[in-house]
This record gives structure tokens, C-alpha cells and sequence, in this order.
């Protein structure tokens, strides 16, 4: 079964969600697709508290994707820039992609983990604060198994270059 | 498919607070846009970056660092950059894109204390006491009240 089948099967079952913006609905250049645990945290109302504002930060992220805004890329994990916005993350043939949320500056951020089911649509699979991740090997592991259970032996997209991954980006 | 709701996220009402989480969002985006319109025009003026440096007298560590994602930006570097990179500046105009969706809300998931401006045009044309009474119709009907006939 193609990715594109199994993923229209895990839609239709609610295990992953189609992200909506909050301001264009379904009308955008890109799709973002979320796991269940992410749709929890990205919906609104965004608490009075500093996970709330943290969290606004996550999904605003996400539209802007979806929107098909401007998006830094690091494509090689061993050197990457500490504001690119999407980084690829080591073992490379895994093409696992680390959402990077670097804003408010006074926190350590969001990462959040996936893959590409294709070209400009993304799915995020896990997220935690920054802080929350003590060794990061462990959270690309994390994500690797989530999408195993989810497609099995079919591993997410593979670009030869960033152009076959997605549309407005920046190389870092 | 499943596709998520898009609720929770209201224009402000009267002396509400507005949460953290809210304005967290809302700047973030507004970040994005000042990010997109610099990168979008760096993109199509072929200036590179250390000449860009050079025309701001800045380092080229400087200008890799903001132009690397959407940052706080002052209001100042914002112009700064849009102005070095091809002469432009920038153009604003206020858009309310809350008001604009929530015709998709049903009525159950509108929060009571927080009813959402239906109409833009309708709301800004009507008089305080008016526009008093439209909300406290738009609770009226979050709350499941009966909708009373037009006379």
C-alpha cells in the first residue's frame, strides 16, 4: 500500500488529524497532518500561563507551514544552525525532519519530530519542550517507532534535494 | 478524513483578558509575516547576504542570524532590512480574519464570555448601546436561548 493510501486510512480512523489553520481553514498552500497528542495541545484556547504561550508559539508554526510561509531548512544534521526552523535529524536515511519551535527566546523552545508523506505535507508525529528532551536521540527514536505503528515498513518521503520536499524554504 | 476543529480562538470582547496563549500566537504569526515579506524579497533581488551586511554596516554573522528565522524583530530592523535589500517598504493594513470564520463555529463550542464579533461591518457601524445589545444577543444565542423573531 502506498504511503498516500495508508495515510488516507489513518485519517479516516482519527489516529492522525489534518491541522486546519486557525485563520484559512483548509485553504492553504501546504498540509500539516498531527498526531493526536499534538492536535491536544495545538487546539485553542492557549492557557494564561507560560506553556499557553509556548504552545500559541507550536501552532502558529504549524499554520505558518500550512500557509506556506517562508521556512529555514537545515538539511545536514551535523551542521546545523541553531535557528533553523526545520532541521533534518541523524540517522539521515530514517528522513525523520525536526520541527524546531525557537521562540519566546527566554525558553528553550518546542521540538517536535515527523516525516514527509510528500511534497509540502508534513506529519508531525511527537513533541515535548526542549527541556523535556534530555538526549534527543532518544526522542528521534521515539518518533521512529511512532511512525513504524502507524505505517509500518513504509519509511516517510525521500527527496534527492530539498526542492522535492517542499516549496518557500531557505537552506541554512 | 479527519480534519481539526478551528475553535477557541476568538477576537477580543470588552474588558476580557486576552491570554498568553493567545497573544503567543497571534505575535508568532505576525513574526511570520514580517519574516516572509523579507525573505520573499531577498529571494527576488539576488542581493546576497554579505552584501547585504555591507549596506547595513553590519557583520554577515549579524545578518545570517536574522534572516536564519522569523525573530522578535525590532519595528527598526524590520524597515532596516526591507530597505537594504531592494528599497522597499513595507505596506499595512489591518485584516480580521477571526470574524471572518466564525460563521463555522457552532453555536455550542462559541464560549458564553467570550462571543465572538460576527460581523465586522454590522458591529463597527452600530452605536455602543447597539453594539451592546448585538453581543449580549450573540451570548444569548452561545447559551442554546431561544433566537427571538425579527418584528
Amino acid at each position: 500500500m502506498s504511503i498516500r493510501a495508508k495515510l488516507r486510512t489513518l485519517l479516516s480512523r482519527n489516529r492522525l488529524f489534518e491541522l486546519e489553520s486557525l485563520f484559512t481553514g483548509n485553504d492553504t498552500a501546504r498540509t500539516m497532518i498531527v498526531s493526536a497528542d499534538i492536535l491536544a495541545v495545538v487546539t485553542p484556547p492557549f492557557s494564561d500561563t507560560e506553556h499557553g504561550r509556548r504552545l500559541g508559539e507550536f501552532r502558529a508554526w504549524l499554520d505558518n507551514f500550512s500557509e506556506g510561509g517562508e521556512i529555514s531548512v537545515a538539511e545536514d544534521p551535523d551542521q546545523k544552525p541553531p535557528d533553523a526552523m526545520l532541521a533534518r535529524v541523524a540517522p539521515v536515511d530514517d528522513e525523520l525532519w525536526s520541527v524546531r519551535v525557537t521562540e519566546p527566546e527566554d525558553t528553550a523552545g518546542i521540538r517536535s519530530l515527523g516525516g514527509f508523506a510528500a511534497k509540502d505535507k508534513f506529519i508531525c508525529l511527537i513533541w515535548d519542550f526542549r527541556e523535556g528532551i534530555p538526549v534527543f536521540d532518544d526522542e528521534v527514536d521515539a518518533a521512529h517507532d511512532a511512525w513504524c505503528d502507524l505505517f509500518g515498513s513504509q519509511g516517510p518521503m525521500s527527496g534527492a534535494n530539498l526542492d522535492e520536499y517542499l516549496t518557500n524554504y531557505r537552506a541554512v | 478524513m479527519s480534519t481539526s476543529q478551528t475553535t477557541g480562538l476568538y477576537e477580543p470582547v470588552r474588558s476580557e483578558k486576552i491570554s498568553v496563549g493567545t497573544l503567543g500566537y497571534i505575535r508568532a504569526r505576525h513574526r511570520q509575516r514580517q519574516y516572509d515579506i523579507v525573505i520573499r524579497e531577498l529571494k527576488k533581488s539576488g542581493i546576497s547576504q554579505a552584501d547585504l551586511a555591507r549596506r547595513l554596516g553590519k557583520a554577515p554573522e549579524v545578518i545570517s542570524r536574522l534572516l536564519a528565522r522569523p525573530g522578535n524583530w525590532e519595528s527598526d530592523t524590520f524597515s532596516d532590512l526591507l530597505f537594504a535589500i531592494s528599497g522597499a517598504v513595507a505596506s499595512y493594513h489591518a485584516e480580521y480574519p477571526l470574524s471572518q470564520r466564525v460563521e463555522e463555529f457552532p453555536a455550542e463550542q462559541i464560549k458564553p464570555e467570550s462571543a465572538p464579533i460576527r460581523s465586522k461591518s454590522a458591529f463597527s457601524l452600530g452605536t455602543q448601546a447597539n453594539n451592546d445589545a448585538i453581543i449580549d444577543e450573540w451570548k444569548r444565542q452561545a447559551q442554546g436561548a431561544p433566537i427571538p423573531m425579527a418584528a
